[in-house]
């Protein structure tokens, strides 16, 4: 189970590590293993990234920083982040994320001595990760490549071409507006604007309302509508 | 004050479906170091294990993660409902990394009686789960309290339960009529006081949670 006897090698039994996660036992989690592992090495607790200074990150080695947030508000955690980075270069980061945030992490985050870790990683991968200073290259683990992002619809293949009128019905849809609202605000009938909300889903090839919402909800529908990230 | 509570059976244990092996670690430690508890733990890394773990080895409660990521949280989901048919008189402690009101609400109104949030102090989730050992009534963590702003739902019927599922399935009111051989206006009137109890506003809010539980 989680108590792995066989001894793998350590280059760094001494770690210094900052870990910040909102969520307490994970922290605590994280601390009783790398004590297991090497009782010589010491952890820092934070639960607000806003607590990380650059004197702290004179003092470590390492951080590892659980994020957990929408899209939002990791656009700013970035820029903080990022500032940082810029500081302290011998610090390795190793960051645990959620599915959601994994394209815009590669693409803002993923630079030299950073980790990209998923939430499912195993406990071998994470102590490798941790101890073992890994040297200037930059690493996305295997679990986290391998999560699905939900099943791609067969939507996503086909090239839609919505009208301007029906990407207006579908929009004030995903916003949650009723078909009699949407009818009301652009001053047209209501079975012109149901016919409009019909033949967009038949463009698409859905055939009902729930099915509508997942494509308004997924990424590439998002798109298709210029609809900002959805959060929350 | 400490109190030792074990149940009935010695080889019962605490099962606990947690994915991530750090928090797995943190709760192994508050278990053992902690007061009261002295039952074994059993940790169950991937939810479809759980399902055998649970119909071969006696257990006193299980403690179920519920994810963000709505792939996982179909699974849970699908998870707690077994459950709860199976082990009607088990109690099942909801550990959510989730903090959707709408889908807290829809936990609890599957008739969930514990959840605690994982943004929570190690004490107070050993002090909830302790009481979840004792007592029947519903117990929220003070965040999760918070979400739901204390006006707890009224949990969902049996029939409403039925007409959400069909409807987040994508069938209509009418289609789910027929399917259930009710009138629309009785089917029209579960979805509106299921859509009540759960704090959904509208269409679009339904099918989001539909989504979200579906994992589409």
């Amino acid at each position: 189970m989680l108590v792995n006897k066989e001894r793998t090698f350590l280059r760094n039994p001494f770690c210094r590590a900052v870990v910040i996660s909102k969520r307490p036992l994970m922290r605590e989690g994280l601390q009783i293993v790398m004590k297991e592992k090497a009782a010589e090495s010491s952890q820092i607790l934070l639960a607000d990234y806003l607590d990380l200074t650059s004197d702290i990150l004179d003092k470590v080695d390492v951080v590892m920083f659980e994020l957990d947030s929408s899209q939002q508000e990791f656009i700013e955690q970035c820029d903080f982040l990022s500032h940082l980075k810029k500081e302290s270069q011998h610090v390795r980061w190793i960051f645990i994320l959620p599915l959601h945030l994994r394209n815009i992490a590669v693409e803002r985050l993923l630079t030299a001595k950073t980790s990209l870790l998923s939430l499912h990683e195993p406990l071998s991968n994470i102590i490798e990760n941790l101890f073992n200073n890994l040297g200037d290259i930059d690493i996305i683990s295997n679990s986290l490549l391998q999560e699905q992002v939900s099943q791609t619809s067969v939507n996503d293949m086909v090239k839609t071409s919505l009208t301007f009128s029906e990407c207006r019905v579908l929009r004030l849809i995903s916003k949650g507006w009723k078909l009699v609202q949407i009818a009301t605000v652009l001053e047209k009938n209501y079975k012109t604007v149901s016919a409009q909300k019909k033949s967009a889903m038949r463009r698409l090839e859905i055939k009902t309302d729930a099915e509508m919402y997942a494509w308004l909800f997924s990424e590439h529908g998002k798109r298709e509508l210029n609809i900002p990230p959805y959060n929350q | 004050m400490k109190k030792i509570i074990t149940t009935s059976n010695e080889l019962s244990q605490i099962m606990v479906i947690m994915p991530c092996v750090l928090t797995a670690a943190g709760i192994i430690h508050q278990l053992k170091t902690g007061p009261g508890i002295k039952d074994a733990i059993n940790i169950i890394k991937d939810i479809d294990d759980a399902y055998d773990e649970i119909l071969n080895k006696p257990h006193s409660m299980v403690v179920l993660n519920i994810s963000n990521s709505s792939k996982q949280l179909a699974d849970e989901i699908k998870f707690i409902k077994w459950y709860r048919k199976e082990k009607p008189n088990k109690t099942i402690v909801i550990y959510t990394h989730n903090h959707k009101v709408s889908i807290l609400k829809y936990l609890s109104s599957l008739g969930v009686r514990v959840i605690i949030s994982q943004y929570e102090l190690p004490s107070i989730f050993m002090e909830m789960l302790i009481k979840s050992f004792s007592s029947s009534i519903a117990l929220y963590s003070p965040m999760i309290k918070k979400i739901l702003q204390e006006q707890m739902p009224g949990e969902l019927t049996v029939c409403e339960i039925q007409v959400i599922e069909q409807l987040i399935l994508g069938h209509n009111v009418t289609q789910v009529a027929q399917h259930l051989g009710r009138d629309v206006r009785t089917v029209s009137s579960h979805k509106r006081h299921a859509m009540e109890k759960l704090g959904l506003h509208c269409d679009k809010d339904l099918h989001v949670l539909g989504c979200d539980l579906t994992g589409k």
